[in-house]
């Protein structure tokens, strides 16, 4: 800016100036800002999974849901005459919706913590030799699958009470127990 | 003659055979490592949120004479057969089938023509699981030409005796073989609500002498329960008509059903 | 940036004569006022403000700056307090930037992945989520906003390892493009 020249003596020239940064645009903007996620606990977290019924057939285990068919204390049921069943037939296809107590209704129970209805299914991601694990709504009988999941899941809606379907068909028997990933997806229905 | 094939279902009603359809890998940022895991359905555009927890199953599968739904010919496991007709049944990788044929461990190789055959106890069905379920065969799993009704050449209809539930005796002009207590395992091919009970024939009554034919569905039903640790023989009708020639064979996979649902509210353990 | 040029008038010279004696001075110091507004992130000129959608719940305005939080700081409405474990968690749509100055401009997010071990979490924008789940993905690109023009951006957790918590300090820049 150039310099204005103050005449002493003849008064002075006020001329109101602004600092000139351009008619209000920037050029750059550097903010820091923060992002946290915590994991949470099955029981706490936005997909809310708890499990169902007195027996180990499905358990919380270091904070999340896990199943065993049969339990691990399936030897204890029915109390005071139980039948120790050492695992599933083969080539059959099994519904367990209830633990072995069978004091509760379901398997599992499916809620929504976050802030979207969702539509819940299983998926397993191989199938070749294993047994085909699909979970379904105890109450409708209903397996959900990707192509036929559950009716939107409102935010804070009653629990969808769940079981599992096992097909045992083409699956060997084995002393050792199959240990098999079960995905339990749950997909916002398009909303906006 | 033909093998039959057991497999166990227990289901509360007709399960489709789904297959699970691949998954489709989802990479990451290149660069940044690929987490492979389950790929969601569908992630558009649109705001949704969408969760996929992998989360553990552990399966055991044990043969046929341990199982949940056990097919069993040694029951107590002293190391001989309580069931009395295991000639004609035989073991692989822990699986039972029913050979009627020439694999029996007997001299003859099959059934006569135009006759029928009862052989009965050639294992026990035991319910080695939690709850009481109505066990039965799916007349659907039977190839309509081999059914006893409608049938033709060689036909079958899988039999139970010496039920621990339910009231029905049958001790009139019964063919020989059969049991007071026998009863179809089909239903006579019209299902688990159609067998002892609902029959024209007034030659079935219950203990009490009462006619059959006034039973209920729920009645008819509670035949066919067995609690956690009970089990019944399981047996085969054969019928071969006079079309059938020397050397003809069936082959059949039937599906035995233990059902926890259907056990009928009406039913009260006998405590037996 | 534009110099003002100032004319200067000179009035006429009145009293006693014209003639600038010594004395003029040659240094000038003059105070001027400058006004600058600071606004919370929802009503400043770069604006970083969660959406309206049912997914801004997962962002904060805290103090006016924003932040994401999908910690038990910041629990849903249904009582979530993080993702789950052994899971992918997508939510689309947390927060969006909009451009509220006169020139375009362009945005990127540094770091927008935060890692432990072999969990991460990443924030990257809507418009680029094939990046971030489709395959065969390249790097993000940063998003070019005109005036008025705005972006949303989406979160996605993957914790298979065991990770109890992610993230950091993520800073937001937009640079003029012209």
């Amino acid at each position: 800016m150039k310099r204005r020249t103050l005449i002493a003596g003849l008064g002075s020239l006020t001329v109101s100036s602004s600092l000139a940064v351009g008619s209000g645009a920037f050029t750059s903007v550097s903010a820091e800002r923060n992002v946290s996620v915590a994991v949470a606990d099955d029981a706490y977290a936005f997909l809310r999974l708890n499990e169902r019924g007195s027996g180990e057939r499905s358990e919380i285990d270091g904070g999340t849901l896990k199943f065993n068919i049969p339990g691990d204390d399936e030897d204890q049921y029915p109390s005071g005459n139980p039948t120790d069943p050492d695992g599933l037939g083969t080539d059959s296809v099994y519904r367990f919706g209830e633990d072995a107590a069978h004091d509760q209704s379901g398997l599992f129970a499916v809620r929504n913590q976050g802030t979207q209805p969702v539509e819940v299914y299983s998926t397993q991601d191989s199938t070749a030799g294993v047994p085909t694990v699909t979970m379904f709504d105890v109450d409708s009988g209903d397996l959900l699958t990707e192509n036929s999941p559950s009716s939107p899941l409102g935010v804070g809606a009653g629990p969808l009470v769940c079981g599992l379907e096992i097909d045992t068909h083409g699956v060997p028997i084995q002393d050792e127990a199959y240990d098999i990933e079960l995905t339990i997806n749950a997909v916002a229905t398009d909303g906006d | 003659m033909g093998r039959v094939s057991a497999s166990g279902v227990q289901c509360p009603r007709e399960c489709p055979n789904e297959v699970s359809t691949p998954m489709q890998r989802r990479k990451f940022i290149a660069g940044l490592g690929s987490l492979a895991a389950a790929g969601a359905a569908g992630i558009g555009t649109g705001a949704f949120t969408s969760v996929q927890a992998n989360r553990s199953v552990s399966v055991s599968v044990a043969g046929d004479d341990a199982a949940l739904l056990a097919l069993d010919p040694d029951p107590d496991g002293d190391g001989t057969n309580e069931s009395e007709n295991t000639d004609y049944i035989s073991w692989s990788g822990g699986e039972v089938s029913i050979d009627i044929d020439s694999a029996a461990t007997v001299d003859g190789s099959g059934v006569n023509p135009n006759s029928t055959t009862q052989i009965n106890d050639l294992f026990k069905v035991v319910n080695q699981g939690t709850q009481a379920a109505v066990v039965y065969v799916d007349p659907d799993s039977i190839d309509s030409g081999n059914q006893t009704f409608g049938g033709s050449g060689i036909m079958i209809d899988p039999q139970a005796s010496n039920r621990p539930n339910g009231d029905y005796i049958n001790t009139d002009s019964l063919a020989g073989g059969v049991e007071d207590d026998q009863i179809s395992l089909t239903g006579g091919y019209d299902g688990p609500e159609y067998s002892a009970y609902q029959t024209s024939s007034s030659s079935s009554h219950d203990e009490n002498g009462t006619d059959a034919t006034d039973g209920t569905t729920d009645d008819a039903l509670e035949e066919f329960v067995l609690e956690p640790g009970e089990f019944f023989d399981f047996g085969m009708y054969v019928s071969a008509d006079d079309s059938v020639s020397d050397g003809s064979s069936i082959s059949e996979t039937i599906e035995i059903i233990a059902d926890a649902t259907r056990v009928p509210d009406s039913y009260v353990g006998d405590g037996s | 940036m534009k110099r003002r040029q100032l004319l200067l008038g000179v009035a006429s010279v009145a009293g006693t004569g014209g003639l600038l004696g010594t004395g003029a001075f040659t240094a000038v110091s003059a105070d001027r006022t400058v006004s600058v507004q600071v606004a919370a992130d929802d009503q400043a000129l770069l604006a970083l403000e969660p959406t309206d959608g049912p997914n801004g719940e997962y962002a904060t305005l805290e103090g006016g700056q924003l932040a994401i939080d999908l910690s038990s700081s910041n629990p849903t409405d249904a009582g979530g307090t993080g993702v789950n474990a052994r899971a992918e968690t997508t939510i689309e749509d947390v927060f969006a930037v909009e451009n509220r100055g006169t020139q375009p401009v362009e945005v990127t997010l540094d770091p927008y992945f935060f890692d432990d071990g072999g969990d991460f979490v990443c924030v990257y924008p809507g418009s680029q989520s094939d990046a971030v789940v489709g395959s065969g993905s390249t790097g993000l690109e940063p998003v070019t906003l005109g005036v008025g023009d705005r972006e949303q951006y989406d979160v996605f957790a993957a914790v298979a390892l065991g990770a109890s918590s992610l993230g950091g300090t993520v800073t937001v820049s937009a640079d003029a493009t012209n």
